[in-house]
């Protein structure tokens, strides 16, 4: 273990046993949090002096000793952004939480869901501790609710975890952590008690005098996103849940053409129904678009077909290039021969319109267009 | 006869009771104590900012502890070769420039042996670089009197030092 403000003490022990014996002499009071809380201090001055040019015995004074009180304060980091799918579960965002206070304190967890300043709320949300057995998220081992027994200067990783609901690509939901130190001060002279496994109690400011004998409490934290100005042994910090990935969208509408020229829906009126596919970013695999005409339609096959797909936009397995493609004989997907967006793209079976897109990247941009009488 | 020796007895004792033993060890011609405290800003009654001082309460890492040694010559002859040997408290850093006390010379040390002024006193860097010290490395302040102290005076030392 290493003492960083402690460091010029080493360069001084030359003995090998001195600096062991300090070790187990001295109490391990350095820190960067600084000194343990309940370590007494106490200023010894020795006087010699001589009457009559005879020395005569040392005096020494001893100033009444103080006990070092309890600084308590502690860090939340957040700022990470972190991509999820619409509608998924339990997806884990990850803070630190350090402990900036003079002894190891417990650190109760609350996360905060509903807040200005994003598209959406992530629900359904629970702070779990990094157990530290597989990084990441686990949502088997990371079970812990609370921190327990923080090390001055020791800092956990904390996940919230929420349910994502459905929304638009690139929307935001901002979710909150906030600590909050607890502790038992039931120790020798009201100094921290550990309760390992516990939560320790809500700890109060010490009001009214403060003593030199007795471990008083001072809050030193500062504010953090979700609380108060004021000290009060709380910290907090948010992070961003952002919609990414699979942010498919897709839309169809339909034209009617009746034999007068007008959009009367009749026996004969010409459907032409438009499937426009947007995929804002990430990657889909294997993208599928599947349309069962409606009963008293009849796919318009004559001649060249009515099938036609326009890529606007994107790529997709092997790079093929995107232009109108018409469909000039419907083609059964087994006889796909290439990646490229041409005629073994599309099938018609069953009076079922199948497109079959492979794997897209976004942002990608497809509008597929056919047509069906109505009989 | 019995009334009589009761008489005598509770007279005796009455005497006695007023007689207090108190052992002391011989006292020390000097009389030292020493001090710790804080100092805050205060109003006074005229409504100006002054620092008051009062004893150590609220000693959160961070604090800055005055440690004031007085010493008072309470016999009838001068008190010679004065001298205040003062470790540095524990969990403590010494604040630059705080030593005080008047007609003194003031040492300081980083290994209790060696005393000397600020830029002799050095010390070995992690690799073994040797360079001065810096004031919250010193671990020993000593004030050396120049002077007698004569009977009856007081004089007063003392430094500043923050809680690590």
């Amino acid at each position: 273990m290493s003492f960083p403000e402690c460091r010029f003490l080493k360069s001084h022990i030359r003995l090998l046993a001195v600096w062991i014996l300090l070790l187990l002499v001295a109490p391990q009071i350095c820190w960067a949090a600084g000194t343990i809380a309940g370590t007494a201090i106490s200023n010894t001055a020795t006087l010699s002096y001589s009457l009559g040019a005879i020395p005569q015995a040392d005096i020494p004074a001893t100033s009444l000793a103080f006990l070092v009180d309890e600084k308590v304060n502690l860090t939340v980091v957040g700022g990470v952004t972190t991509n999820v799918v619409p509608g998924s579960i339990a997806q884990a965002t990850a803070f630190t939480v350090t402990n900036n206070s003079n002894s190891a304190l417990d650190f109760a967890l609350t996360v905060t869901n509903v807040m200005g300043g994003d598209q959406f709320d992530p629900n359904t949300c629970s702070a779990y501790v990094e157990s530290g057995t597989t990084a990441g998220y686990q949502a088997g081992q990371d079970t812990a609710t609370f921190i327990d027994e923080l090390a001055p200067d020791a800092t956990k990783t904390v996940y919230a975890v929420c349910n994502i609901p459905a929304a638009a690509n690139t929307d935001t939901g901002l979710v909150g952590l906030t600590a909050t130190a607890r502790g038992d001060f039931t120790g020798a002279n009201g100094a921290y008690a550990a309760t390992a496994g516990t939560l320790g109690a809500v700890i109060t400011q010490t009001a009214g005098a403060d003593t030199p004998g007795t471990v008083d409490i001072v809050f030193a934290d500062s504010q953090g996103t979700e609380d108060g100005a004021s000290p009060d042994a709380k910290h907090s910090a948010r992070n961003t849940y952002q919609i990414a990935g699979a942010g498919l969208t897709v839309t169809k509408t339909a034209s009617v053409l009746d034999p007068q020229g007008g959009s009367v829906v009749m026996p004969t009126s010409v459907i032409t129904y438009q499937i426009a596919v947007n995929l804002g970013g990430g990657t889909v695999t294997n993208l599928v678009i599947t349309d069962p005409l409606p009963a008293e339609t009849t796919y318009v096959s004559t001649g060249t077909g009515s099938i036609t797909i326009t890529c606007i936009s994107g790529t997709y397995t092997g790079g093929g290039a995107c232009g109108i493609v018409t469909i000039t004989t419907p083609q059964p997907l087994a006889t796909k021969t290439d990646t490229n967006l041409d005629a073994d793209f599309a099938d018609f079976t069953g009076n079922t319109v199948t497109v079959s897109l492979g794997d897209v990247t976004g942002p990608a941009d497809f509008v597929i267009t056919f047509k069906a009488t109505i009989k | 006869m019995r009334i009589t020796n009761l008489v005598l007895t509770s007279s005796l004792l009455a005497l006695l009771g007023s007689f207090s033993y108190s052992a002391h060890a011989a006292d020390s011609a000097i009389k030292v104590t020493s001090i710790a405290q804080v100092e805050a800003e205060a109003i006074d009654k005229k409504g100006n900012k002054t620092l008051k001082r009062a004893p150590v309460t609220k000693a959160v890492p961070g604090t800055e502890v005055i440690y004031t040694t007085t010493f008072e010559n309470t016999i009838n002859k001068p008190a010679e070769n004065i001298v205040i040997n003062n470790p540095v408290p524990i969990a403590s850093e010494y604040k630059a420039g705080s030593a005080f006390g008047k007609d003194c010379e003031i040492l300081f040390s980083v290994d209790g042996k060696k005393f000397g002024h600020a830029e002799e006193l050095k010390i070995k860097d992690a690799d073994g670089k040797e360079r001065t010290a810096l004031p919250k490395e010193y671990t020993h302040i000593r004030w050396s009197y120049k002077v007698p102290l004569a009977a009856g005076k007081s004089g007063e030392v003392g430094f500043r030092a923050e809680i690590k």
